[in-house]
């Protein structure tokens, strides 16, 4: 079959592609950890150090513990928001959505700093609570703050794979339900929740892992006893000689991939696909007063919570000095004006990184899921899971395997090693970013029904042809979910850029923003350019709510009051 | 370049100042400073040599060392720029650093003890650092303590979870003031002490600016930090200040020319350009606030802004001794992280254990003629129990015992401002934070306290104070939350609370609900 062929080029395209930026540069570094550091030789005696030092093993349970953890606090403020503004006519559940949103796209260390100035030991909330109440609660103490940041910062995850499923659900399947007498709870525990099943455990997955493998968090929090920062202490105190470091990348790599496998496994022999794509899913139904009450006093509730970074932020940026007060003594705009002074440069790149890095993530995003669930070409899955392995890559060690592996590789007009070339750092993001990509066009594609497509091609459509004119709209809104991930995130990444940015002026915004934080003065002006940060994403994002509403009436046959 | 330059003109109007590099072209800088710091002198440099224009590379010391050892087959820098005399040891060593002539006048040979450029002509001192403490006011304030002057303070027990430092590991500058008190102190000294210093560690930051940002927002109280953190905290106008300790090193932070540098004659324009009389003052802006190396530019800096060349108590006790220092930099490196950082935990319970242990004999001591209200529960109270469950501090049971009995002592209602009543013996110790278990409390056989007039109770003998309930006991009816941290006093804190009724002190064990 010609067509099949053309998939076989495109698989094969592709794996080239993640071999050279993913595999080979992070194989150059990982290869340490089988070397015996003295003479080079093949060895596992690596490993077995790593289970004898007490200080590894209890890093290791305290990453596993930390991760779950997060993945039970976030699953608690995600549910909720995804539920109410899916399920029930709810006044302004697009900028619900939006607001959700927007955690994920600030800088983790920048989130870090807020927090510690609102839920700090000498943060507003203890500070009032000490002084009006008498006692104060440890929020960011140890393991408990890497919880709460990475809650709060992840949770999107969850809310925007789960509030794509919900949307998705046929509402005939909930229609047939209620026919046989199910309601309430039951409704909701047999039928609502398994079917939006696909989008919660990528969303959860996407959670677990992100915080194992999180550097920047545990590391801003002055938490020393996980893996990830152990990993990046070893390499940069130690030496990049040092096998330890090495070691524990493998772990993480290891274990994400297993953990990964494991919701694969979880999801197997289960189908999700609905038939009937035009329903726009759930139907919605009206709120009692008091239940409105309630509904609205969980919601404001939680965005207060999640949003507390951002108004931190905010504070921040406007404030004169902040110093053990529950407020900052004044405010001025001066740090807008020292701000834009010196980084319009920031800005721009950042845009024009995470643009290219977004739609560069999104293509090969719905060719592996295509490639893997409707196809059977040889090896489809370790495509799947070579591309989600980048998550489990610790930023420093990619940024790490490119200066190694690229920089002998000249750049044909540029002239200068792709190292230090900006569009490595792009290369970097994309392939950072791709599993996000990845995730979401998964769960998109699990929920179109092959039938649409068989329909498709018995009425004579060519598979190139079903593709286009079938299965990617009906992705749309998960293609777009997966865009806006991809370029959020990658906005504000900082672990990977930090290793490759060659020059300040090729420098992105978060880069920008740790210079700035770096001294007593600038805090003002980093805390104003991660305001700008989070107002270019949260347009972003309201347009993209504004695109999918906007789809999906003009597909549905509209809400059934 | 070209096809990012495409893409952003559109966007940016007024670019920075890439298409203004002239003949002598640009020269490429990999520098630990931060922007701030290196955003004036870039401009002044350029505004006196307008030929050359400077691409500022900021990395972190061993980021950038890594990143010229990564690159060195094809270098592409010119200038390394940073604190840590040692990195460029380390560069050096590795045959990355090129040995140049640099003309100046001016400069002394030495500051304090120590030679201000590399013997053997690879790098140049261009500015002074010393190490010292800073504190916040308000945060002082608000706990009611002084500042620690001196490392010696640091050890008291009034500063416990109060103070924050870097890991030397982390940060190149930090690595100088463990080196310092190290060979200031001797080697077996000097960790004593810096060991008693960590168990009053409230955090131990990853980045050595981790520090003056903890102090400057008032997360801890005072911080081990590098001199100019402080001065530019407080130019900046954070309630701060710093003080240097008698035994402090002065280290100059260094410039060198890379190896094989593109443009090794822009490079040394630079560095002689640093050490003229104008170069110098750029140091004194309120962001940078270095010691300047040149002794004719301190007319020029602020009211109270120390001088080293007449101030000589400053750094003059230590002769930091880079060789020694750089021979077992990473050994020193790997103690501090093995024996505090990643044990920081234990060696805080430890250190307030050993020091709830002392306070107590110190107590019975003083208590001693005191009267029935300095007396502990009457010895017909019940025996202690230690069936409960194993404690949990890993730490053996008689410091664990001794720790909350020390604790104990100085139990009392939750509130600020018990400093100084009674046999407390004015002790104030700084909370500790920790996630309570709800709902054990503990028992004690002491009547109800009607306020903080009411003197405290003695030091019970060894072993009492936990034990099973007896006949008459009443439970505890309620449970007042932890007290506020300032309150908390010992070092090992009341883990659940007061009971209102008794004021004792609820504890973990299940035995002890009763009053």
């Amino acid at each position: 079959m010609p067509n099949l062929s053309g998939m076989h080029l495109v698989a094969a395209f592709i794996a080239l592609l993640l071999i050279g930026l993913l595999l080979v540069p992070v194989a150059q570094v990982m290869i340490v950890a089988f070397q015996n550091p003295a003479t080079g030789a093949a060895t596992l005696n690596n490993f077995v150090d790593f289970f004898r030092s007490a200080l590894f093993r209890e890093s290791f349970w305290n990453s596993f513990y930390v991760s779950v953890v997060s993945v039970v606090v976030a699953t608690a403020i995600a549910l909720p928001l995804a539920y109410i503004t899916t399920r029930f006519h709810f006044a302004g559940s697009a900028l619900i959505q939006s607001l959700g949103f927007i955690p994920l796209i600030m800088p983790p260390f920048v989130g870090a700093v807020a927090m510690q100035l609102i839920f700090g030991r000498n943060g507003t909330v203890n500070l009032l609570l000490r002084e009006h109440l008498g006692f104060d609660l440890p929020f960011m103490e140890g393991l408990n703050g890497v919880i709460l940041v990475q809650s709060i910062h992840y949770f999107p995850f969850i809310l925007i794979n789960l509030s794509a499923s919900l949307r998705n659900i046929d509402r005939s399947m909930e229609e047939a339900a209620q026919n046989l007498g199910s309601h309430g709870m039951r409704l909701f525990r047999r039928i609502v929740f398994p079917l939006a099943m696909p989008g919660y455990i990528a969303g959860a997955a996407l959670v677990f892992i992100k915080v194992f493998d999180d550097l920047g968090t545990p590391l801003l929090l002055d938490v020393n006893n996980m893996l990830a920062p152990q990993a990046y202490l070893r390499i940069s105190s130690i030496g990049i000689s040092d096998p330890m470091g090495y070691v524990i990348s493998v772990i993480l790599v290891v274990f994400s991939v297993l953990s990964l496998w494991i919701s694969f496994l979880f999801m197997r022999g289960r189908d999700y696909a609905t038939v009937q794509k035009g329903g726009g899913g759930m139907a919605r139904r009206e709120l009692g007063p008091a239940e409105k009450v309630l509904a609205y006093a969980v919601v404001i509730f939680i965005l207060l919570l999640v949003l507390t970074p951002h108004v931190g932020l905010m504070l921040l940026s406007f404030g004169t000095i902040w110093s053990f007060a529950p407020l900052p003594d004044g405010y001025t705009l001066q740090n807008y004006v020292a701000m834009w002074e010196g980084s319009r440069i920031f800005i721009m790149n950042t845009l024009l990184y995470a643009g290219i890095a977004a739609t560069a993530d999104v293509i090969p995003g719905v060719a592996i899921a295509y490639i893997v669930l409707r196809t059977r070409i040889f090896g489809r899955h370790g495509l799947d899971y070579l591309a989600t392995a980048a998550l489990a890559v610790p930023g420093v060690v990619l940024g790490i395997g490119y200066l190694r592996t690229f920089h002998s590789l000249d750049v044909p007009f540029v002239g200068k090693p792709l190292a230090s070339w900006w569009v490595v750092i792009v290369l970097a993001l994309t392939i950072r970013r791709l599993p996000y990509a990845l995730r979401a066009c998964m769960a998109a594609l699990q929920q179109v029904s092959l039938a649409l497509e068989e329909a498709a091609e018995s009425l004579g459509a060519t598979r190139r042809r079903t593709i286009h004119k079938i299965v990617v709209p009906l992705m749309k809104g998960g293609l777009l979910a997966g865009f806006i991930t991809s370029f959020a995130t990658a906005a504000v990444e900082l672990s990977a850029t930090i290793m490759l940015v060659g020059s300040s002026r090729d420098a992105p915004l978060s880069y920008g923003i740790y210079l700035f934080m770096q001294t007593p003065s600038g805090r003002g002006a980093g805390a104003a350019l991660g305001m700008v940060a989070v107002v270019l994403v949260a347009i972003g994002t309201v347009i993209t709510q504004f695109v999918i509403e906007r789809d999906k009436k003009t597909r549905a046959s509209g809400d059934q009051r | 370049m070209k096809l990012k330059h495409l893409a952003l003109a559109s966007l940016a109007a007024t670019g920075l100042a890439a298409g203004t590099a002239l003949a002598a072209g640009t020269i490429t800088v990999i520098t630990s400073y931060p922007d701030l710091m290196t955003g004036p002198i870039e401009a002044a440099f350029e505004a006196a040599h307008p030929e050359y224009n400077l691409e500022i590379l900021n990395k972190k010391t061993s980021a950038g060392v890594k990143y010229l050892q990564e690159i060195a087959g094809d270098n592409t820098a010119d200038i390394f720029w940073a604190s840590a005399p040692d990195a460029f040891e380390v560069l050096k060593n590795g045959d990355l650093l090129a040995r140049v002539e640099i003309a100046s006048e001016g400069i002394p040979e030495k500051i304090g003890a120590y030679p201000l450029n590399d013997p053997d002509g690879y790098y140049f001192g261009f500015a002074a650092a010393g190490y010292g403490i800073m504190w916040n006011e308000r945060y002082l304030k608000a706990h009611d303590l002084e500042p620690a002057r001196e490392w010696e303070d640091l050890t008291r027990p009034e500063y416990h979870g109060h103070v924050g430092m870097s890991a030397p590991s982390r940060s190149g500058t930090t690595h100088l003031t463990v080196e310092t008190l190290l060979q200031g102190d001797g080697w077996d000294e000097g960790w004593a002490k810096w060991k008693w210093i960590a168990g009053n560690f409230a955090t131990v930051t990853e980045r050595s600016f981790g520090v003056p940002d903890g102090v400057n927002t008032g997360n801890f109280g005072l911080g081990i930090v590098i001199d100019f953190f402080g001065f530019s905290s407080r130019a900046s106008g954070f309630p701060v200040d710093f003080a240097y300790p008698t035994i402090t090193a002065l280290v100059p932070a260094n410039i060198a020319v890379v190896k094989n540098a593109p443009n090794a004659q822009g490079a040394v324009a630079f560095i002689e350009y640093l050490l003229t009389p104008e170069g110098q003052s750029v140091l004194l802006d309120p962001a940078i606030m270095r010691l300047p190396i040149n002794p004719g530019t301190y007319a020029e800096a602020p009211e109270g802004f120390p001088n080293p060349f007449e101030d000589s108590s400053i750094g003059a006790t230590v002769k930091f001794d880079v060789e020694k220092s750089g021979a077992r930099y990473n050994l020193v490196n790997s103690m501090f992280d093995v024996m505090i950082t990643y044990r920081l935990d234990d060696l805080r319970a430890a250190v307030g254990a050993i020091r709830g242990g002392r306070e107590k004999a110190r107590r019975r001591r003083q208590c001693r003629g005191h009267g029935a209200h300095c007396r502990g529960p009457r010895p017909d109270r019940g025996q202690p129990d230690r069936r409960g469950k194993k404690p949990r501090s890993r730490f053996h049971l008689g410091l664990h015992q001794e720790a909350q009995e020390g604790h104990r002592h100085r139990r009392g209602p939750p509130g600020r401002g018990r400093a100084g009543m009674g046999c407390d013996g004015g002790r104030k110790l700084p909370p500790r934070p920790r996630t309570g278990r709800q709902g054990r409390r503990h028992v004690t056989g002491l009547p109800a306290r009607t306020g903080p007039a009411t003197p405290p109770p003695s030091p019970p003998p060894d072993g009492e104070g936990i034990r099973a309930p007896g006949e008459g006991d009443t439970e505890c009816p309620a449970v007042i939350p932890r007290p506020s941290a300032a309150a908390a006093e010992s070092p090992i804190a009341c883990r659940v609370g007061w009971c209102p009724t008794c004021r004792a002190c609820i504890w973990s064990r299940p035995s002890s609900r009763f009053c």
